[in-house]
């Protein structure tokens, strides 16, 4: 088992360092553009997070596997621990990106041209850095989490990881138990990571206008600014736009896609109906419990392998009395809060605690209490991260099956259910229709939000 | 009074509490729209056979006996485990009425530990030896397991993790068919060769129709789905290594609607089924009239763990 643990850490360090670099590079470029390509770098970001990490896998066999077709003139052998950390950098590093970037939306104008001499790699030791250290330190946490609780990718790449050890305990033994009983360091280690990191800032967004976006431009200089564009260039080329090529380059996957969507519109709708409610769920819960220590224990049930956190859901509500839950559609949500609540959690009760005393005061003194001081005081500062918290919970509900496939009642199958039954016939076409479904659930609220914006600021 | 209320309840108590007004509410709506309902006229089936195969065959039992089936099917990361371990957890309180298995290990299993009341097996597939033809030809395929530790196929065999599913029952027979000293030495020697381990058998077809690995061992349904699309893969004849792998029904101990789960379990081994099994390339057949491993199961599943912990103890080292 220690061999599979270090293999473990290694894989998931590899990832988490990488997954880092790129989530900056990516963020220094896209806070130095203008508004429009500002927005489409973050569509591209939402896509590669969204990406299922079998179409990742294939993808890169397709060019990298041991008849791939790059292979001839990049003979790199992608079946070993490096080539699991390359594929789960590609998947993890918007996470990073995200978090920088809402770190550096905190500067203004001021702050860029404060100092002339503050240019390039100055700039980013002295100011941008220590602006985004502690949330890019907690991107960085949420992505070893992710990383170390992955079989896919390292089953697929032959690497032997302790999460494939623990689901064979689970299926050869039939024994929760048993699987829990070798659980423990991927608990453990994120856990101290968890407590180990000082409280995240919240820097609250400042209106990254085109002034902004030029302050940065000129402050970055050429040289960091050339290099960050090459390596972003490449980032988004690699995680997305490859996948992407595959996907919709095959005839097939349009072809099977309107009978897809014909035979499948329950389970797509679905789909988007529990993962929508238990983000919200989630998100609400995080609202009323941001002030409570034991919401540490949240993190235990995503740390938990998924099967495992479902078996304990169905040993606590398949019970005569609570039959009305657990043989309907609600089993579905609760296990899907239960799983994903923890990240939600710290993220909105990170903003709460971080809201200005002062403006609290303020509000106290213009007579707002209770619903109204949550509105008017609490909601502008909080709102943009509680939303943030509900897609990124909405997507990983979204692509869910570990938990929801042990337990979902007839009539309740999801998109990522059926995709994985169909995996097994090998009906790619179809596999690939459905993947296009799911991507577009994913972008579908951001694309709304955006559609929202706009019209709110034309009117 | 309204205005002590909100100074005695706090800033956030009241956004805490509406915020839960509204959500139990959702979910209140939600726990009404049940899935499932107590009705006579339907049954519950536990699905691990494919679902491409069996909803159409669940769709033809409901219009023929008018009883709707509430099916909840098993997915290709979980080769059967998930639906065996749901129906473990939910021994207590039963919510399946029919466990339609494609395997057989499984199935005797759940019987052993009382989870299943009846049960049978009907039609069977096969395990297989695959090649890609435009590597390796039939002729010059591997004739005996045995020969897939030889030099020649070092780094060119596939085959799923021999720790569940059909691949682990298969690994198991051929431990009571060649003795527990000759297997485990067979086993080192075909994890020294360097196979790929993959996820599951429509993988190694996967891997074996790219070229990937030369050769593959997996099942019968699944050479058949490889061929269909056009992979340069062909299977090897049975033999006396190839294990023979029955679909099997079971009724659920405590099912809730026991009328409709017998009928149901009477339907799925009738001939018709099979026939379309058959057709669908799901079954090879009714029967292999002789052929194949012959396996002891109450032994096999005696010695369950110790060989299980044995094939740990090689391929995930």
């Amino acid at each position: 088992m220690a061999v599979l643990l270090i293999n473990s850490l290694v894989t998931a360090g590899m990832a988490t360092l990488l997954a880092t670099l790129f989530g900056l590079a990516t963020g220094l470029v896209t806070a130095a553009l203008p508004g429009m390509l500002r927005r489409l770098a973050l569509v591209a970001a939402l896509v590669a997070l969204a990406m299922p990490p079998f179409l990742v896998a294939n993808c890169w066999l397709y060019y990298l596997g041991n008849v791939g077709v790059w292979r001839s003139w990049l003979p790199v052998n992608i079946f070993t621990i490096w080539g699991a950390a390359w594929l789960l950098s590609l998947m993890l590093w918007p996470i990073s990106f995200l978090a920088a970037l809402s770190a550096w939306r905190g500067l203004d104008r001021a702050h860029l041209e404060s100092e002339p001499a503050m240019r390039g790699i100055n700039l980013l030791r002295w100011l941008l850095w220590p602006a985004a250290r502690k949330s890019v330190s907690w991107a960085a946490v949420l992505t070893s989490v992710l990383a170390l609780n992955q079989f896919a990718i390292p089953g697929i790449l032959q690497v032997k990881v302790l999460p494939v050890e623990i689901w064979i305990r689970y299926s050869t033994s039939l024994r929760p138990d048993s699987a829990l009983a070798v659980s423990w360091p991927v608990i453990v280690v994120p856990i101290a990571m968890l407590l180990l990191l000082p409280r995240m800032d919240i820097r609250w967004p400042a209106e990254l206008g085109p002034t902004t976006s030029a302050a940065m431009r000129r402050q970055l200089g050429t040289a960091l600014l050339a290099s960050s564009w090459v390596v972003a260039a490449a980032v988004l080329f690699l995680s997305v736009g490859l996948p992407l090529f595959q996907l919709i380059s095959a005839s097939r996957t349009w072809a099977e896609l309107p009978r897809a969507w014909n035979a499948g519109w329950p389970v797509i709708l679905n789909s988007f109906l529990f993962a929508a409610m238990a983000a919200l769920v989630a998100v609400a819960l995080a609202v009323a419990t941001w002030r409570t220590r034991i919401g540490w224990a949240f993190w235990i049930p995503f740390l938990l392998p998924g099967m495992l956190v479902a078996v304990a859901v169905i040993w606590l509500l398949n019970r005569p009395f609570l039959e009305v839950v657990y043989r309907s559609m609600a089993v579905m949500i609760l296990m899907l809060v239960l799983r994903f609540i923890g990240p939600v959690w710290t993220l909105v009760g990170t903003a709460f605690r971080t809201v200005d005393r002062d403006l609290i005061d303020a509000g106290k003194l213009e007579d707002l209490h209770g619903w109204r001081l949550f509105r008017h005081v609490y909601w502008p500062r909080v709102g943009p991260f509680a939303t943030v918290a509900w897609y990124v919970a909405y997507v990983l509900s979204l692509w869910d099956v570990e938990t929801t496939a042990v337990l979902y009642p007839p009539g309740a199958e999801t998109l990522a259910i059926r995709v994985f039954n169909l995996l097994h016939y090998g009906h790619d076409a179809q596999v690939n229709a459905l993947c296009l479904v799911q991507l577009g659930l994913a972008v579908l609220p951001g694309c709304l939000c955006a559609i929202w914006v706009s019209t709110t600021r034309r009117v | 009074m309204l205005e002590g209320l909100r100074l005695r309840l706090g800033n956030e108590s009241t956004a805490q509490i509406l915020i839960l007004i509204v959500i139990l509410p959702l979910i209140l709506i939600l726990t009404s729209t049940s899935c499932t309902s107590n009705s006579q006229r339907e049954v519950v089936v536990y699905a691990s056979q494919d679902q491409v195969y069996a909803e159409p065959i669940l769709h033809e039992f409901t219009r023929e006996s008018g009883t709707k089936v509430r099916a909840v099917y098993d997915s290709e990361m979980a080769k059967t485990v998930t639906l065996v371990n749901r129906l473990l957890a939910e021994k207590a309180n039963p919510q399946c009425d029919v466990f339609w298995n494609n395997e057989e290990l499984r199935t005797r299993q759940l019987a052993a530990r009382g989870v299943l009341t009846d049960w049978a097996g009907f039609g069977y597939r096969s395990r297989r030896i695959i090649v890609n033809t435009n590597f390796v030809s039939l002729e010059r395929a591997p004739k005996s397991l045995s020969a897939l530790t030889n030099a020649e196929w070092r780094g060119r065999v596939a085959f799923a993790y021999p720790l569940f599913g059909t691949t682990a029952t298969h690994f198991l027979a051929l431990r009571q068919h060649w003795g527990p000293r000759e297997w485990e030495t067979w086993c080192r020697a075909l994890q020294a060769n360097k196979p790929f381990l993959v996820e599951g058998n429509s993988v190694v077809v996967k891997f074996v129709g790219r070229g990937e690995a030369w050769i593959g061992l997996t099942d019968s349904d699944d050479v058949a789905v490889g061929q269909s699309a056009g992979l340069p893969i062909a299977a090897s004849p049975l033999n006396d290594e190839s294990l023979l792998i029955s679909n099997t029904v079971g009724i659920t101990q405590g099912a809730r609607h026991p009328e409709a789960a017998h009928q149901l379990f009477n339907y799925l081994q009738s001939s018709i089924v099979v026939e379309r099994l058959i057709a669908a390339h799901a079954l090879e057949g009714a029967s292999a009239g002789g052929k194949g491993l012959k396996v002891n199961w109450d032994d096999l599943l005696r010695d369950l763990d110790a060989a299980t912990e044995t094939l740990r103890n090689i391929f995930l080292r």
